[in-house]
Order: structure tokens, then C-alpha cells, then sequence
């Protein structure tokens, strides 16, 4: 057990911070435990997800920021539909996650490899293509037998497309993505 | 009477859960809705997108 010393050690910045960005009341949270108790990734975390909300109430930045919790998180919203007190958890999970990335963080990398392929994926095609996605996914983390398993399986339920669907406007979604780009780094 | 709803299937909906998409198809089909779908639809984003803001 952690004994957090709430005068020295909390970071009153990042508990200001992650409510400004969420838009969310953390001391709202009265560690009822209904977020964990619904999260399906709870067996995965290194922190449940009730604890990241009294960790960030403490404001344990560092604890919280390089969690794995933050990247294995689904954002599928169980806890913000439990949550008694109407917080939006999963909103904060994301602002956590967004704050991590920030900092250079990342405490499992090959997530955070697997959503930026997806998404340099979506932003050439304008949708996503599964086999281009495992492609960049596997050079960048050499996981080269992850879920191969499963490519059987899936393959002659045609789930796996070979050709890559470009839509119309792909244009239009690659310049969100410049947008996006250009706006964060000024 | 049909009422015409327009569709998103979703990226995953065209793969890894295309099981969805049929059912969804099958159960609307039989209860009388008749689907179009939403032409040239994009990635809505889906979990990737909220690692980053």
C-alpha cells in the first residue's frame, strides 16, 4: 500500500488541469468502486480505474500519467454509465491519456503504435484497411505473431479485406488530420 | 409501412464484426426498414481517436 501525503505530495496543477480539460468535477468521486466493477479491461490494468480517479484527486501526476491503465482503456464508457455521481470517467481517461502523450509517455508503446497506425491508416483511405494497419503495426513493433491465430479464422469469413476501400473525399479527411497537425504544434 | 433510414456501417462493420452489420441488415429488413446507406461514409474514428485531442 501507497501512503500519499495530500499536503506535500499533490500536484493541485494537474488535478486543475485534468478538470479543465474534461470538464469534469473529480472531488465528486466518493470511491463507490462501480467504474471498476464494470470495466471489462480491469484484469489488464496495472491501476483500476477507481484508483486512477482517487490518484488524480491526490494528484499523483506521475503515478497516473505513466500508467498502463491510461493505453489499455477501451473508451467503451462502462464507468461513465455506472458512475452514480454522474462523472464522465471515460472523458478523463482520455484527458490522461492526451496529457500522457504529451509528455512523451506511453507505458504500452505497442498500443500506442497500433492507434497511430490505425490512424494513418483512416487518414490514406479515409476508412480504415485492417491488413495495411497490421502491416505498419508489425514493422514498427516487430510483434510479427500477434493474433496470427486468428488470420485463419477470419479470412474465409471475408473479414479481412485484400484491396484497401479509398473513399471519394479522402482528401477531405487527410486535410482534418494537416489541420489537426498544424493547430496542436502552434 | 418502410420507412428508409439511412445506414453507418462503420469500418468494422464492412470487417472484423461484419456478423453485426448482416444482423442488423436481417432484423431491419424483417421488422419493414429499409437501410440506405449514408454514401461515402468515413472513419468516424473509434477508439484511436481518443488517444489524441
Amino acid at each position: 500500500m501507497n501512503i500519499i501525503n495530500f499536503t506535500r505530495d499533490c500536484d493541485e496543477d494537474f488535478v486543475h488541469r485534468v478538470e479543465e480539460e474534461s470538464g469534469q468535477n473529480v472531488s465528486l468521486c466518493y470511491q463507490c468502486g462501480n467504474c471498476t466493477a464494470g470495466c471489462p479491461y480491469t484484469f489488464a490494468y496495472d491501476i483500476p480505474v477507481s484508483q486512477i480517479m482517487r490518484l488524480v484527486q491526490a494528484g499523483q501526476k506521475k503515478t497516473v500519467l505513466s500508467s498502463k491503465s491510461i493505453w489499455l482503456c477501451a473508451t467503451c464508457e462502462s464507468c461513465t454509465t455506472r458512475c452514480p455521481n454522474n462523472i464522465d470517467v471515460a472523458c478523463i481517461m482520455d484527458v490522461l491519456r492526451h496529457m500522457a502523450r504529451r509528455e512523451g509517455l506511453a507505458a504500452v508503446p505497442q498500443v500506442k503504435t497500433f492507434w497511430d497506425a490505425f490512424l494513418n491508416s483512416v487518414r490514406a483511405h479515409g476508412r480504415v484497411f485492417e491488413l495495411g494497419l497490421t502491416v505498419e503495426y508489425v514493422a514498427k513493433t516487430g510483434r510479427f505473431w500477434t493474433d496470427m491465430d486468428l488470420a485463419p479464422k477470419i479470412f474465409p469469413k471475408g473479414k479481412l479485406a485484400l484491396k484497401a476501400h479509398d473513399i471519394q473525399g479522402k482528401e477531405h479527411v487527410a486535410r482534418i488530420f494537416e489541420r489537426f497537425e498544424r493547430e496542436s504544434n502552434s | 409501412m418502410s420507412e428508409a433510414i439511412a445506414y453507418y456501417p462503420g469500418c468494422s462493420g464492412l470487417g472484423t464484426s461484419k456478423e453485426y452489420d448482416a444482423s442488423t441488415r436481417a432484423v431491419c429488413a424483417k421488422v419493414g426498414l429499409s437501410l440506405v446507406d449514408v454514401p461515402d461514409w468515413s472513419c468516424c474514428g473509434s477508439t484511436p481517436a481518443h488517444t489524441t485531442d
